[in-house]
């Protein structure tokens, strides 16, 4: 039986093409048709759990939809937000994907675990989809139709800068997670990162991100035994954090990145996060920037807008990343009615990929086609923040020590 | 090496931990001793208690109340669990039920995602603070966590210990039965239990709801270290299982404080296989088990019939093997007559039996042509893609939960692990396509063999282990596959998977015979086509010889071994089948996903996989794919339909795979299909059920007339009446012939000179248990042609010396020959090969298996049994098969056994002995040895089974009968031999034996 099989398999792959491109364009189910010209433009919102959360995503896209079309819309036309679910696993996300594409969806935004899967489709389906999960790979090297609101690496590595240049770090020990596709990543940054800026890692641990105390400490006490100068804790985890305080390893600088600014994460933590430096959003420590800030107007109208439409809630500051999603897809929606030009999926493509001086949430946006990241620069989006309380369920933040607003997070890749 | 003060805090955080794992532990060994049950949702009670304490505490609710809803919370979610279960009355802990508690832990977990979301949530601590032991700070909170599961772990003890509820709740776990004959409410204890349980787990979610990060999906995680410390306390010993908590939480921390972080898990893992798979070697005796493997794909000798001393009437022998002649005698179709019994086809079809098996044929091949059309049509009327991709994942879990079926249904192997040869065939087929630029149909091809190969591994790693240890093993192996896979960066790509990995080259669309199969419509029916050959394939096995062996291996391990199975070989074929249909699964499923990562067969899956073939029916072959169907689809129209856009989709999905996991368990146990099957049922009535005479089915069939015959003289019968008459005293219904009387008949035998030849000699063998001498200078001899009777009081070492003959059990001296060769531990299957063949005291059911079947399987277990083979059915095979079913048919209906379609375990008792019978005798032995064959037969059937026994030893089978009915032992026993305390008292001809002071001693304690 196993010899028939193996015949049979055979004969099909002598039967087989060579040609992956003709193939693959056959085997293309993306949409083809342009939008109505009346009708709403579609953007799909791809929805589901996630380690770093799901929900607030597509409640920023919500808000975004919302006050565009009480505004007019998009030269005219509404925007409609077609949420679907994706289960949090990867065949969910692409399923959603692939059905926001049959939905009519000019883009998509991934609010969700399952990027890697889906980025791996983005070629076959070809509807431009936005992905917020921080992997460097979502945009370095640039695919096609997958782009990236979400700064990958440069989320640790500007940590690192800050630990190597202002603290004097010249080794560090790190703390990771598996079940996440940022935190994964993280050694990796650290590693690479500290290559270019002559540190070293003297440990790299990973434990689950639902780790407990108990579970971390030896861990923590292998970092604290390998006598680094300063420690990067990824910050996914808030126990890892109370365990280290508990091992008095805050003698000495403790780093991570912008998880902390997630209420429930800060929350979570309580003190035991206070000093911790991180890069974190602007738009999650307005009061912080200057009035001159391009972003501090803007981020505070949106967390007024948001309060609007979900009222009682502490700000989620990651919904920021849903609604720049919305802002860009509309503006590149709008740029093709204005030039007259069918508003496909491919044209919205290209559009994103030339994006020039583009305002949002995150930053003046300028993308080309080897650059899918579209955002602004990492140092023009975020600042050095530290955690110095909790209130009311949410964090309270400084500028970190040594640094203002100003000045910026500092990225080592740019 | 590290310094004190870091060993300090090593072990203070790992008893931390395995404080959690302890007293999880410690809730699942409660329940399984009281009820039966292991039950999978213990983590989630810490859950639900974490959760609550957490969640009210950020809510400002003060400690003290929010510590008593916490654990009210999780005693209630305990004490609802317990209304939604059934008591497992068989104390043995069944795995359908253990599924279930899973489902209720995948049900709270979408509770938990729905009313507190996502996030992680904290409290603060109970007891604030640090001490410091060695310069090492521990948390206070550590230390009450300690206490707690030391004062938990008191209680409990003191609580069976001292208390009268906590005595009963120990005998209940002896014994339910009796404990419920004592007057014990067992159903109450069982709530009582789960109570307890719930509060523990609770407990100790609120002691350390600080030191986590509480998430709706720790429970899970929980459940799983908790599930290995019961194990290392074997389910039944809550110091034991306590320690073996604490061991792990320690080792575990060691491990990663001192070793390596990213492998702790796996090292830990691995000591759970080896130790629990090193245990069952330690149990068993392994030169046999090493002889015994080495020797499972030998040849099977030839029955050794040529040699034995014993021959087969000739009107038997040619009705066994009747089917050359039978296809000459005017073959009719198959139940076109009621009580026509054609030639050549497989068994008598009878109106009863046979009109139940063709309406449940009918519906079940109308139910698939259903699915089948469906299935077809379907997606060419639905563009919608989330359903068409949930078709997709539907059908690629129904491939690999078939092979699931064929595991755990048939061959009766637990299995937590499938996911793993998904994970690995996914993974095989991108890397050699992405990595290394094969073809994509060589790449399947080769994710395939390689599945299967790993099957292989885990099955050999497995065979000794059976029940709730194989499930502990597959998932170990399971969990540390993912975690290899996700660390192994520079070969898997890490966390990324294969699209990460340098050089990975995009994957081509399959093409087949020109034609490209992308990720849509097109590639759903390739999976559709895949599935239905899949299906196909499994239908031919289950009813194939294979099948038979599967089952009887699955449901009764040393029955089938004592005729002729090869447990072990059966055991593999059915490990590597499973594991290469799940490759194959896998590689599509890589295929269809463009790229190979860990995320997309995690635990989960393999969980799926068990929630599709309960919900389907895990005893059909079918069930997986109805399973997965029904689940996917139910899951799909209430996320895209009911509750479109809903945020709490996930825990929609939660509720519905794990709800329709309790609702089945709990109203349809077998299955949705085998729940079908009997609402189709439509000749239950007892007046389509009933045994057809023999003389019409004789009369239709044109057989000759079966040798053997019970129940009194048939007409038309010739040859030799003398030799059929009955020997027992006359019962009702027939009348002995004239001038006959039992030692007449012993005389008749001896007078043909048979008897003589010595089959089975025990010499001089000795076993003791313990300090307890079973069998002592024990030596008897059976010869061909004779019936020893082996009587003696309870504790004598009756069935001891038929388990010692018969290979169950080695002597600790002496030797047993049969037909002169030395069979020193022999295998019970070695001894059947030599002509030595027992039935048991209990009649083996082989689980569901029909009359038919089991003899069957008897006639063929000589044969080697082959999968590919099975699969295919090849008319020459299907042919040889027929011919097996006839000659079983003819054995059991010449034993009066005529309803040979129903299932053995509803057959009445005397006729379930005569089925053991037939079953021996296909295996054409030298000697049967019959263990208390009379008992539970009424006077009727007891002379029934004497006539076929003394019939037996006319025509030259040795016979051995253990028995404690003296009327029967007198009238057939050529001789007798007494067993008192281990050593033979006496022997010689029945009526002298019967009337020594000594026997009579023995038995009374008086003369």
């Amino acid at each position: 039986m196993l010899g028939l099989a193996a015949v049979g398999l055979l004969a099909a792959a002598c039967g087989s093409s060579s040609s992956s491109s003709s193939a693959a364009a056959k085997a293309s189910s993306g949409p083809t048709s342009a939008a109505s010209s009346k009708g709403p433009i579609v953007i799909g919102g791809l929805e589901g759990t996630a380690a770093e959360g799901g929900v607030n995503f597509i409640d920023g896209m919500q808000v975004g939809v919302d006050v565009i079309n009480a505004q007019g819309g998009v030269d005219g036309r509404q925007l409609k937000l077609d949420t679907i679910s994706t289960g949090g696993t990867p065949q969910g996300a692409v399923a959603a994907y692939e059905q926001a594409a049959s939905n009519g969806a000019i883009g998509a935004f991934l609010g969700a675990a399952g990027g890697i899967a889906i980025r791996n489709q983005a070629p076959t389906t070809q509807v431009p989809v936005i992905i917020a999960d921080g992997v460097q790979t979502d945009f370095s090297p640039a695919r096609p139709y997958v782009f990236a609101n979400s700064q990958g690496a440069a989320f640790s590595t500007s940590s690192l800068y800050y630990g190597v240049h202002t603290d004097h770090m010249k080794s560090i020990a790190v703390l990771s997670y598996t079940g996440d596709d940022f935190s994964e990543q993280v050694p990796g940054y650290i590693q690479s990162g500290c290559k270019a800026l002559g540190c070293t890692v003297t440990v790299s641990e990973t434990a689950p991100y639902s780790a407990s105390q108990a579970q971390l400490v030896p861990l923590l006490e292998k970092m604290k035994a390998s006598n680094a100068d300063g420690y990067y804790i990824e910050g996914l985890n808030p126990s890892a954090f109370v365990a280290a305080k508990q091992l008095g390893m805050f003698n000495k600088p403790v780093l991570s990145e912008q998880y902390l600014t997630v209420p429930q994460i800060a929350a979570a933590c309580g003190t035991s996060c206070d000093g911790v430096v991180f890069a974190g959003e602007r738009c999650a420590a307005t009061s912080l920037l200057p009035s001159s800030d391009p972003l501090k107007a803007a981020c505070d109208t949106y967390k007024q807008q948001f309060a609007k439409y979900f009222p009682n809630q502490p700000f989620p500051n990651f919904s920021i990343y849903g609604d720049q999603a919305v802002q860009v897809l509309a503006f590149a929606a709008g740029n093709l009615i204005k030039s007259g030009k069918a508003l496909t999926p491919a044209n919205i493509n290209t559009q994103l990929e030339h994006l020039s001086g583009l305002n949002t949430l995150l930053g003046v946006v300028n993308s080309s086609p080897t650059n899918h990241l579209i955002t602004g620069t990492f140092q023009s989006t975020f600042l050095m923040l530290t955690i110095t309380g909790v209130s009311g369920g949410a964090a309270t933040f400084a500028v970190a020590p040594n640094t203002t607003a100003e000045a910026g997070a500092p990225n080592p890749n740019n | 090496m590290p310094s004190l003060t870091e060993w300090v805090l090593f072990i203070g955080s790992g008893l931390s931990a395995g404080c959690v794992y302890a007293v999880v532990g410690l809730g699942f060994v409660l329940v399984a001793r009281v009820t039966g049950i292991f039950n999978f949702a213990q983590g989630a009670y810490v859950m639900i208690g974490a959760v609550v304490y957490a969640g009210e505490r950020a809510s400002g609710m003060g400690m003290a109340p929010a510590i008593a809803l916490a654990l009210a919370s999780a005693t209630a979610a305990a004490g609802f669990q317990k209304l939604l279960m059934r008591n497992d009355p068989s104390g043995e802990g069944g795995f359908g039920t253990a599924i279930a508690t899973l489902g209720y832990s995948i049900v709270l977990e979408g509770f938990a995602l729905w009313i507190w979301g996502e996030y992680p949530i904290t409290a603060p601590a109970i007891v604030k603070g640090t001490i410091t032991i060695a310069h090492a700070p521990l948390p206070a909170e550590e230390l009450l966590v300690v206490v707690l599961t030391i004062v938990a772990l008191a209680c409990v003890g003191a609580g069976l210990q001292y208390t009268t509820i906590g005595k009963a709740m120990q005998a209940t776990a002896i014994n339910q039965s009796a404990a419920r004959l004592s007057g014990i409410s067992t159903r109450r204890l069982a709530g009582f239990a789960f109570l307890v349980a719930g509060l523990l787990g609770g407990l100790l979610g609120v002691g350390t709801a600080s030191l986590s990060t509480v998430t709706y999906s720790m429970g899970l995680t929980t459940g799983i270290v908790g599930f290995i410390a019961a194990a290392l306390g074997e389910f039944r010993y809550p110091v034991r299982v306590v320690v073996g908590g604490l061991a792990l939480g320690v080792v575990e921390a060691i491990l990663s404080g001192t070793v390596s972080s990213t492998y702790s898990e796996v090292i830990v893992y691995g000591i759970l296989i080896v130790w629990v798979a090193g245990r069952s070697l330690r149990n068993a005796d392994l030169r046999s088990w090493l002889k015994a493997t080495l020797r499972a794909n030998e040849a099977t000798p030839a029955v050794l019939a040529e040699t034995s001393a014993w021959t087969l009437p000739a009107e038997v022998s040619s009705a066994m093997n009747g089917a050359a002649n039978g296809a000459t005698n005017g073959a009719t179709n198959e139940g076109s007559t009621p009580g026509t019994w054609s030639r050549g086809t497989a068994a008598p079809v009878a109106t009863g039996p046979a009109g139940r098996l063709r309406t449940a044929v009918t519906a079940g091949r109308v139910l698939l042509l259903t699915l089948l059309a469906v299935g077809i049509v379907l997606p060419l009327v639905d563009t919608n893609h989330i359903f068409d991709q949930t078709a997709v994942f539907a059908l690629l879990s129904a491939v690999g939960a078939t092979g699931l079926v064929l595991l755990m249904g048939l061959g009766g192997q637990l299995s937590l692990g499938q996911g793993m040869f998904y994970l690995l065939g996914g993974y095989c087929f991108a890397l050699l396509v992405a990595s290394h630029g094969w073809n994509e149909w060589i790449a399947i091809l080769l994710a395939v063999v390689v599945s299967g190969v790993l099957g292989l591994v885990i099955g050999l790693l497995c065979l000794r282990l059976e029940g709730i240890n194989l499930a502990l093993v597959t998932l170990a192996a399971d969990l540390a596959a993912i975690t290899v896979v996700t660390n192994f960066t520079s070969l898997t790509g890490g966390s990324l998977g294969t699209s990460a990995l340098v050089n990975a080259r995009p994957i081509a669309p399959l093409v087949a015979f020109g034609v490209a199969i992308g990720q849509g419509k097109t590639f759903y029916y390739l999976i559709l086509v895949l599935t239905v050959l899949v299906l196909f394939g499994a239908r031919n096995v289950a009813k194939s010889g294979i099948g038979r062996a599967l089952r009887a291996v699955g449901s009764d391990e040393p029955a089938a071994e004592g005729i002729g199975i090869a447990p072990i070989r059966v055991k593999l074929v059915a490990f590597v089948a499973s594991a290469a249909l799940a490759g194959v699964a896998g590689a599509l499923w890589s295929y269809y996903l463009l790229a190979a990562d860990p995320s997309q067969w995690g635990l989960t899956l393999s969980i799926n996989l068990i929630v599709f073939i309960i919900v389907g029916g895990v005893t059909s072959v079918y069930g997986g794919l109805v399973g997965a169907c029904v689940v996917s689809l139910a899951s799909y129209l209430a996320v895209s339909h009911v509750a479109p856009g809903s945020p709490f989709g996930n825990a929609i999905t939660l509720f519905i795979s794990g709800g329709l996991l309790i609702i089945v368990l709990r109203f349809a146990p077998t299955g949705l299909i085998d729940g079908l099957r009997r609402l189709t049922d439509l000749t239950r009535s007892p007046r389509f059920l009933g045994r057809l005479p023999l003389e019409r089915l004789r009369r239709s069939a044109e057989l000759p007339v079966p040798a053997i015959v019970v129940g009194g003289r048939p007409s038309g019968v010739t040859a030799t009446a003398a030799d059929r008459e009955p020997i027992i005293s006359p019962g009702p219904g027939f009348a002995p012939a004239p001038g006959r009387t039992p030692t007449a008949a012993r005389q008749h035998r001896h007078r043909d000179g048979q008897g003589q030849l010595p089959v089975v000699t025990v010499s001089d063998v000795a076993k003791a248990f313990g300090g307890v001498a079973a069998l002592s200078g024990v030596s008897v001899q059976v010869a061909s042609g004779e019936v020893l009777a082996v009587i003696g009081p309870n504790g004598a070492g009756k069935s001891t010396l038929i388990n010692v003959v018969s290979g169950y059990t080695a002597a600790d001296a002496g030797t047993v020959t049969v037909k002169g060769r030395l069979v020193h531990r022999l295998s019970p299957r070695g001894l059947c090969e030599r002509g030595v063949v027992r039935t048991f005291q209990t009649p083996r059911t082989f689980g569901d298996m029909t009359a038919l079947d089991a003899v069957t399987l008897a006639v063929e277990s000589d044969r080697r049994f082959g999968v590919g083979r099975a699969v295919v059915r090849w008319p020459h095979l299907v042919r040889r098969e027929r011919r097996a079913q006839r000659q079983a048919a003819d054995l059991l209906v010449s034993l009066d056994v005529m309803d040979v379609h129903r299932r053995i375990e509803s057959l009445p008792t005397g006729q379930q002995r005569l089925v053991d019978v037939a079953r021996a005798l296909a295996k054409r032995p030298a000697c049967l040895m019959l263990d208390e064959p009379a008992a539970g037969l009424n006077d009727h059937e007891t002379v029934k089974l004497g006539q076929v026994l003394s019939e037996l030893a006319d025509h030259g089978l040795g016979i051995l009968l253990v028995e404690h009915d003296m009327d029967l032992v007198t009238a057939i026993a050529d001789r007798v031999v007494v067993l008192d305390q281990g050593r033979v008292l006496t022997q010689g001809r029945p009526e002298d034996v019967m009337r020594e002071e000594s026997v009579l001693m023995a038995y009374l304690g008086e003369a």
